[in-house]
């Protein structure tokens, strides 16, 4: 459990009388349909392609990405959030310190935010060093197509 | 429901600016470059003969410091099944583990010694390995977490101590099929234990004593199977915390079962302590928007606030909204395949559907058993409290208000509690102290697992262990 602020609730009692959706008929499930977690390998690619203004999300929870496996158009904006209350850091699998792309722990504590234009197909694995490895725990692929 | 989010919104904006809480993370930073298994080794080589430290595992054994100078470089060399016996001494390592089904153990609890020096995260860290058992050893003075498993089927933490960490103590997340024996935990600002995104865990936790921590025992997420019992939580901030959040997946926290604990004495001033629990400081047992939980046959007394409290929680950025009941069955594979929307305000997690039955409880000056919310009719919550032991509860009445599988009766307006009050005490309650200067009691000798020289290799493909639920009865007080 980490800085949650829920005990600060009972200060809100009055305001809130009717105001959450803690009351079973008035939740509203607002999950949507997410893609597959099976991964189809793109080879990689030394084309590049312009940003095509499209911006795909990827949240980073406590401790999980999500989704964890994201395909999209070469050309394609991810934006990373951390949502979670943890610091995290984004890396590819093959490069710990970032220095291709991703975000590390100082520049990615809780609400931080770090957006990559995906500009050649590929397969991109990445993970967070600290709370997973490449392939196990905290970690996620982009898939990145030909346009 | 437009109308009201909105309302909540508003509403959360204000708890934001009214709780001042802290976002930014409290850890230490690490670079990417986690879990340096960079480290020197001050092993007592000649404490243990090697003829002695094999025995009863001549094949599949690696000894450190002998066939291996470094914990890691015995992990690494390790195959799935191997033992790894560690000598005595003082390992400054932050070890990785990836390799199904190892043993890693120490000769003697008390003087195999992780040390990270305030400058390593993790003692042990065991990342989607199967299997992994870690016994009898002492880690200290990590920057996160003395021993941590995540994304692992089958884990046990046995006859382990965990003194002085930036994080948790013993810390199992999004891991099933789990064990966690004979703990000691202390000086941890999050929780002694935590067993978090799990459901259904199929996991126990027993024989364990967590104090001088922010929390006790945190969950969030978790349930399904999950025993908490036989264990002793005092003297932390607040004791035995589940609870429910959408920064992590696998919500609401539901369906553990807390049975068997002393629960006393959570009040402590000068613990380093995340901030909710400073806000829950007090308490003993306390669900925080858990549901389907069974809290029975624990004694808990001493607590300025409640002795088993059930009460809200807001989350005021969450990344979803609460799950209808008809969700909760949602594994936690489940939830991963599914990216939510956010609902663009606070959201509440009222604990709902608890059982609180046969505990004993005295001295707890808010209420013995207290049951709150902050806008929803408690009397619609369906949690139930039945042969508990008691003097005071909030409302007044609460056995025959909300009996268990009977119907209750009464005025639930009768000595209902403001739990608003809360916030304001908290804002003047001692804030969090540094882990590393932290205040602890001496760390004493703590039993060492038995045949620690002489037992096979025991990879955690056997667990959570057998629990006669029924045979637990309500432990007596301790007597010094």
């Amino acid at each position: 459990m980490r800085r949650v602020g829920g005990i600060c609730v009972a200060v809100l009692a009055a305001a809130m009388v009717t105001a959450c959706a803690s009351d079973p008929d008035d939740a509203v499930q607002l999950t949507v349909p997410q893609q597959p977690a099976a991964v189809v390998t793109v080879a990689q690619s030394s084309e590049t392609f312009p940003a095509n203004g499209v911006t795909e999300l990827v949240d980073a929870l406590d401790n999980n990405f999500r989704p964890q496996v994201l395909t999209i158009k070469a050309g394609t904006t991810v934006t990373f959030t951390n949502v979670g209350r943890n610091v995290h850091n984004v890396v590819p699998a093959d490069d710990t310190s970032a220095t291709t792309w991703g975000v590390l722990d100082a520049d990615f504590e809780p609400k931080g935010i770090y957006s990559y234009v995906f500009a050649s197909p590929g397969t991109y694995n990445y993970y967070c060093t600290i709370h997973g490895t490449p392939t196990a725990a905290m970690f996620g692929t982009i898939v990145v197509t030909a346009p | 429901m437009k109308r009201k989010i909105l309302a909540a919104a508003a509403a959360a904006a204000m708890l934001l600016a009214a709780c001042g809480e802290e976002r930014s993370a409290d850890v230490t930073t690490t670079s990417a470059a986690s879990n340096n298994t960079t480290g020197s080794t001050t092993a007592a080589t000649d404490t243990m003969p090697a003829s002695e430290t094999t025995a009863g595992a001549a094949t599949g054994t690696i000894t450190v410091p002998d066939d291996q100078p470094t914990i890691q470089a015995a992990v690494d060399a390790a195959k799935p099944g191997d033992l790894i016996l560690i000598k005595p001494g003082t390992y400054h390592e932050a070890v990785n583990v990836t390799t199904d089904q190892l043993t890693i153990r120490g000769l003697d609890r008390n003087t195999v010694i992780l040390d990270g020096e305030f400058k390593l995260d993790n003692g042990i860290r065991i990342l989607g390995a199967k299997g992994v058992a870690v016994e009898n050893m002492t880690a200290t003075n990590y920057t996160r977490n003395g021993f941590f498993w995540t994304g692992v089927d089958g884990y046990r933490g046995s006859y382990l101590t965990s003194y002085r960490t930036g994080d948790y103590g013993v810390y199992a997340f999004d891991s099933i099929n789990g064990q966690i024996d004979h703990i000691y935990a202390a000086g941890s600002p999050d929780a002694g234990v935590y067993i978090g995104e799990c459901y259904p865990c199929n996991a126990v936790l027993s024989d364990t004593l967590s104090e001088h921590n922010g929390l006790g025992y945190s969950g969030t997420n978790s349930g399904g199977n999950l025993l908490i019992i036989n264990s002793t939580f005092r003297y932390n901030r607040a004791g035995v915390v589940p609870n429910s959040g959408s920064y992590e997946l696998c919500y609401p926290e539901r369906a553990t079962t807390i049975i068997g604990n002393l629960v006393y004495s959570n009040n402590q001033a000068d613990t380093p302590s995340i901030d909710v629990a400073i806000l829950a400081m007090g308490n003993g047992i306390l669900s925080a928007g858990g549901v389907l939980n069974n809290i029975e046959r624990n004694r808990v007394w001493d607590h300025e606030k409640s002795g088993i409290g059930l009460v809200p929680f807001l989350e005021e950025d969450p990344n979803d909204s609460v799950p209808t009941p008809d969700k909760w069955d949602t594994t936690c594979a489940e939830s991963k395949t599914v990216r939510p929307v956010d609902p663009g305000a606070g959201i509440l997690w009222d604990s709902m559907q608890n059982r609180v039955i046969g505990n004993v409880l005295e001295d707890n000056r808010a209420a013995d058993l207290l049951v709150a919310s902050a806008g929803t009719d408690v009397s619609t919550l369906g949690n139930c409290f039945s042969g508990n032991t008691f003097t005071t509860t909030a409302p007044n009445n609460l056995e025959t208000l909300a009996p268990c599988d009977a119907v209750g009766a009464g005025d639930w307006k009768d000595g209902e509690y403001n739990v608003a009050a809360w916030l304001g005490e908290a804002t003047t309650r001692p804030p969090s102290v540094d882990y590393k200067i932290a205040e602890l009691p001496p760390l004493e000798p703590q039993e060492n697992m038995p045949d620690a020289a002489t037992a096979p290799a025991h990879p955690a493909t056997d667990v959570p262990m057998k629990v006669d639920l029924a045979a637990i009865k309500v432990p007596d007080k301790p007597t010094a």
